[in-house]
């Protein structure tokens, strides 16, 4: 009888077993995970506001502003949207690993000899086997003096080379300053998705 | 891309910086950005984040890490660059080919640098935005955030296993706890009861012993006479209704007593407090058990609540008692249903608990089902039970039967037996009242109902209505009244009913009569039906019931039949007698003929097998009757019988020679009956008569001329026809029939002779017209006509007619004529001619005397010859044709002819026209002066053709004279090259030219 009461009636009322134990989540989402792992100042950096209330852009650069120290003149900034930035994800993540050269580490192997594999890993793509020199001699000598005429028929924009040709610099950096002087840097035609993207890097 | 940005703050193995310069600066940023350099294991990058953060960081749990997706940035920007020059080998190579154009090549090539080096672009941008970060602990940023995720995962997940659980144990329910209770016995060991250990009375002291609470006896009663006092006081002062008005007080109760239906003790604590229950007894039925705690229940709270409790009790109390009486009725009910002499399904009630009703339905098996109900319910203004009859039939201000009961209760089965002895005896009376049914005098619930055993006599069916199943039945019934009674028990109307029973009547008349019929010979044909019933007056009216009975004999004529319809209303019963002929055709019954004048009406009573064998002979003869009639009827004969007063109209002469009774006699149109031709219709009465003998099968014709045509009587043959007496203009033809069904047939011989009678009646009118002096006929039979009209004929006859006929008309006459008549020699012109026989009788009557002098010129001319046969010039007549003649001498010696032409013409004579004869000589025939004839033409002229002078000096002194060699000719026109005159002087004018002719040519 008393295997039958076992069976039938728990000796716990609440159908919970007394035996396992629960512990409080760690951590505890009701503390201020920020500050526990240190990440005050980082999320002062991402903020929308500063502690005063003012706008806090600090991280939030555009893309432009980024580029302008280069020497090139960007007079349209490549992006996805207007086609002219492309993918890159595939490009950085290859999953395909025969596609970049490979090295393997041997036992027998002395640091320095592992140091030199490693920098040379990738010079066989300029070996012969790889890189055929005198085609690309070949190619290049068929290329004769250009007009940006020439390329207008085939769709090609001389900007998008982003040349300094008439050696004016950037064309961005008065608009930059009226930005500045306005108090945000958002006024700029495309800020809006780029700032899109930049916050969608960021979570 | 957020991983790329993590990998951008770990710094792999310095990368060949080879093409980009703005890769390189990247990186230099970076390893400035960072104070050490990682090798990128992220344990590593934990221990790092602890280092940077401050104290109360490096308590902080761990949390999991996040590998996917993070690389070193010295392999994303050896990826790239890898890609790059194997883009860069890529296009080389397809380009080294000639013949493309260099432009599209070029901007190919500019395209792949261009997009080359905003990939780049890209990692530059990356790189110094990461340079922004302080700390470099952006991965634990990263981290958190997959916690955050995971965990609201977790919780999500465990809100949707708690609802799955819940769904789960819908099942699985436990009722409320009394925790009151629970707690009371957990805490007492029993529960707290404000009764517990409490005791009233004394007996039970001794029972519980001392330890028991008790209450002294004196106490007890002091507490009862004060609640005697205090429930009179408080009931005198409360309303009551009427019915209350019997109540008692005693035992500290209120005993109210209500009479048929209940009583109710009430008590009370003190006077504010109300009125409460303590004992309920029902009084119609002390036996019934009552839930007395629920009573309690709700009386109590009736009286607590209401404004006038004891008005509300009775209410309440009341309508529970009807209640109870329904359902007890109900109870009542379907025991006398299943149990009494009621089972079987003849009682059905419904009992509605809603609306305190009971539907009752009786008679259920009988013809009135659905009429036979009653309810019980309560009765509005009494309030009590009753029972309401619904009966439909129930005669205006018959106040002797009831319709209510009011005491149901234990008194139904006597209502019921009461309701359905009365129905019975409504059904009853009303059926009485068709004075269809009789009553009976010694058994009071039967009917009578008179059904013919033989014609003359009755006998009575006894009908009975079984009051508990309402269904009529007979005692000992035959087949037929089986049938008949179930008929009667699916009728729903009394008519219905009375109709049923007429049927019965007729269907037992019908057998009887059959019966009759069959016994004595007749044959009852059961097979023809026929649309609608003959006799018209059963179709007029809905009380008449009428069947037709087709009978005849084995002998009759196909498809004849004695039609008997019996006609049989409420009270009596008549037949009639009618001859008709029904014939079978694609399948249905059609009657050809009915006679419809002769229709004998006899009462049922008076048939007697006298008469059904009296009707065996009588009936034949008009079987037949109508049979010519039928058959003249089809031939479209006008006819009419003559029977009963007609015949008295008919001519005594056509009985004359009637020796048995066995005739009938029609009537006929003579128009009709010849079908067509009225050229008799000047010569016969239109009506003849025909007469028809069984006894001696013989069909008599009987007509009668108008007028006593010339003639006729006698010279008629006994063949076709004879006279009633000598002197009658009346006659009759006789034909033997054999087989009554043909008897048409014997018609056509009828209208053969009447036909020749037509004709030769016809024919000798004309005769005795053209020939009236000389005429006599010689001999006459049905076909021919054998007469004589020349003046000297020695012949037998001198013309014969032959009658050809069809069997319906005269189609030619021959006219032959005698041989040896002087006119034989136009025969074959007659013949071939076929001119009408009236054409053939003038001529023969107008050139009869040309011929006949003629033929005695030819005769003595021929007489003559055999004398001088030595060169007397001969004679010989030709015909022409009917109209023209030649008459030729010839003198054989001289070899001379003299031709004289005879010719018919139709002459305008004083402005008529008229028929002469023209005699010239013949115009191609030139005899010359030398010629011999001539003389005696230029004589023939002179004195024939040529006016006389003398005569016409003075005419009358010639014709007094009468010169002998110039007889008179009155009609004669000398016209120099011949004469003309009429058919009585051609003789003389023949005579006379002859004459000349023939002397002086000898």
């Amino acid at each position: 009888m008393t295997t039958m009461d076992d069976h039938y009636s728990p000796a716990y009322y609440y159908y919970v077993d007394p035996a396992s134990l629960y512990q409080p989540q760690q951590p505890n989402p009701l503390d201020d995970l920020i500050s526990v792992y240190g990440l005050q100042n980082i999320s002062q950096q991402v903020a929308r506001t500063n502690p005063d209330g003012t706008k806090a852009v600090k991280l939030r650069k555009s893309y432009k502003n980024q580029i302008n120290d280069l020497s090139g003149k960007f007079s349209v900034i490549p992006t996805r949207e207007n086609g002219k930035g492309g993918d890159i994800a595939p490009i950085l993540f290859q999953n395909n690993p025969d596609m970049v050269p490979q090295v393997h580490k041997t036992a027998d192997m002395t640091p320095e000899q592992w140091h030199q594999l490693m920098c040379d890993r990738d010079a066989g793509l300029f070996q012969p086997q790889n890189m055929d020199w005198d085609v690309c001699q070949a190619v290049l000598s068929q290329f004769e003096r250009s007009h940006p005429a020439e390329f207008q028929a085939n769709g090609f924009q001389a900007d998008d080379l982003a040349f300094d040709l008439d050696g004016s610099g950037n064309t961005l950096k008065p608009r930059k300053r009226k930005n500045k002087s306005s108090g945000s840097s958002m006024a700029t035609p495309n800020s809006d998705l780029q700032e899109d993207m930049k916050r969608r890097r960021l979570e | 891309m957020t991983t790329a940005v993590e990998m951008l703050q770990n710094n792999g193995l310095a990368s060949p910086e080879r093409h980009n310069s703005t890769v390189g600066n990247g990186l230099k940023s970076s390893e400035k950005l960072g104070n050490n350099i990682h090798t990128g294991t992220n344990k590593d990058m934990d221990n790092d984040s602890q280092h940077y953060g401050n104290s109360s960081v490096s308590k902080a749990p761990e949390l999991p890490h996040v590998e996917v997706n993070q690389l070193p940035i010295a392999l994303l920007i050896r990826n790239l660059t890898v890609f790059s020059v194997k883009e860069l080998v890529q296009f080389l190579k397809t380009s080294v080919h000639e013949g493309q154009d260099t432009s599209v090549k070029k901007t190919s090539f500019l395209q792949l640098v261009i997009f080359l080096r905003n990939q780049f672009l890209k990692i530059y941008v990356l790189v110094k935005w990461c340079r922004t970060i302080k700390n470099n602990n952006f991965n634990t940023m990263i981290d958190l955030l997959n916690w955050f995720r995971g965990s609201n995962m977790a919780v999500n997940n465990c809100i949707w296993a708690l609802k799955a659980s819940l769904a789960g144990m819908l099942n699985a329910k436990l009722p409320n706890p009394d925790l009151v209770t629970a707690l009371e016995v957990l805490s007492l060991g029993r529960p707290n009861l404000p009764t517990h250990s409490f005791s009233l009375s004394g007996e039970e002291e001794s029972e519980k012993g001392p330890k028991g609470f008790s209450v002294p006896s004196k106490l007890i009663l002091k507490k009862l006479r004060d609640m005697n006092i205090i429930m009179s006081v408080k009931v005198s002062l409360m309303e009551l209704p009427d019915q209350f008005k019997q109540y008692t007080v005693r035992d500290g109760r209120l005993v109210i007593h209500v009479e048929n239906e209940f009583e109710v003790q009430l008590s009370t604590t003190d006077q504010r407090s109300p009125l409460f229950f303590v004992d309920l007894k029902l009084l119609f039925n002390e036996l019934l058990p009552l839930n007395k705690y629920k009573l309690e229940k709700v009386i109590n709270e009736v009286l607590f609540k209401s404004p006038r409790p004891l008005f509300a009790l009775y209410r309440l109390l009341h309508n529970y008692v009807l209640s109870v009486q329904m359902y007890i009725l109900h109870a009542e009910l379907l025991d006398l249903e299943s149990n009494s002499k009621y089972s079987g399904g003849n009682l059905k009630h419904h009992y509605d608990s809603r609306k305190n009703g009971i539907t009752l339905k009786y008679w259920l098996h009988s013809r009135l089902k659905g009429k036979c109900n009653a309810i019980i319910g309560v009765d509005k203004e009494s309030g009590n039970i009753t029972l309401k009859w619904n009966i439909e039939d129930l005669p205006e201000g018959n106040p002797l039967v009831p319709v209510r009961y009011s005491n149901v209760l234990n008194n139904l089965g006597n209502i019921l037996d009461e309701i359905m002895f009365n129905h019975s005896q409504i059904i009853k009376s009303q059926l009485l009242s068709t004075e269809v049914l009789h009553e009976e005098e010694d058994i009071s619930d039967a009917l009578l109902f008179h059904v013919p055993s033989t014609p003359a006599s009755v006998i009575p069916i006894q009908i009975k209505i079984n009051p508990i199943s309402g269904i009529f039945y007979a005692k000992n019934p035959s087949g037929l009244l089986t049938y008949y009674i179930n008929q009667i028990n699916k009728t729903t109307t009394t008519d219905d009913f009375v109709k049923v029973l007429n049927r019965l009547k007729l269907d037992k008349t019908i057998s009887i009569l059959k019966n009759m019929f069959e016994k004595v010979g007749w044959v009852c044909n059961n097979v023809i039906k026929l649309n609608a019933p003959i006799s018209i007056e059963s179709t007029g009216t809905q009380k008449m019931l009428s069947r037709d009975l087709y009978i005849r004999l084995q002998n009759w004529p196909a498809n004849w039949y004695l039609i008997l319809s019996v006609i049989s209303s409420n009270a009596s019963c008549a037949l009639e007698k009618r001859i008709g002929k029904i014939t079978a055709s694609n399948g249905n019954w059609e009657l050809k003929y009915l006679d419809t004048k002769n229709v004998a009406t006899l009462k049922l009573e008076s048939m007697t097998y006298q008469k059904v064998i009296h009707l065996k002979k009588t009936s034949l003869h008009s079987i037949i009757d109508h049979m010519i009639i039928d058959s003249l009827n089809g031939l479209h004969m006008r006819n009419k019988i003559c029977a009963g007063d007609s015949l008295d109209a008919v001519p005594e002469y056509i009985f004359q020679d009637n020796s048995s009774n066995q005739t009938s006699v029609l009537s006929i149109e003579l128009e009709s009956f010849l079908g067509g031709p009225n050229a008799l219709n000047n010569l016969l009465e239109k009506t003849m008569f025909l007469r028809i003998d069984y006894q001696e099968n013989k069909i008599k014709l009987f007509g009668k001329f108008k007028h006593n045509s010339k003639m006729i009587c006698n010279q008629y043959n006994e063949a076709l026809m004879q006279f009633i007496d000598k002197d009658s203009l009346s006659f009759f033809m006789t034909e033997t029939f054999i087989d009554l069904n043909n008897i048409v047939q014997h018609f056509n011989p009828f209208k053969q002779k009447l036909m020749q009678i037509v004709t030769l009646t016809d024919v000798i009118e004309r005769l005795h017209n053209f020939y009236s002096e000389n005429f006599s006929i010689v001999a006459l039979k049905p076909n021919e006509i054998s007469f004589k009209y020349l003046k000297h004929s020695n012949d037998e006859y001198d013309c014969l007619i032959h009658i050809q006929t069809t069997d319906h008309s005269v189609e030619n006459l021959d006219v032959k004529l005698s041989p040896s008549n002087p006119q034989y020699i136009i025969q074959p012109f007659i013949e071939s001619s076929k001119q009408d026989y009236k054409f053939v009788f003038n001529y023969l009557q107008f050139t009869s005397g040309f011929f006949g002098v003629v033929e005695s010129i030819l005769s003595t001319a021929g007489r003559n010859s055999s004398q001088a046969s030595n060169g007397y010039s001969t004679l010989a007549l030709q015909l022409h044709n009917l109209s023209e003649y030649e008459l030729i001498y010839y003198n054989a010696e001289v070899n001379s002819k003299i031709t004289l032409m005879i010719e018919l013409r139709n002459v305008f004579l004083n402005g008529s026209q008229r028929l002469r004869y023209y005699v010239h000589f013949a115009d191609d025939e030139h005899i010359s002066s030398k010629s011999p004839a001539y003389p005696l033409v230029h004589r023939v002229r002179n004195t024939v053709f040529m006016v006389d002078n003398s005569s016409l000096v003075n005419s009358d002194t010639i014709s007094s004279l009468g010169s002998p060699k110039k007889p008179k000719i009155a009609s004669a026109i000398r016209l120099t090259d011949g004469i003309c005159c009429d058919a009585t002087d051609i003789e003389l004018v023949i005579k006379e030219i002859n004459s000349i002719l023939r002397v002086n040519s000898i």
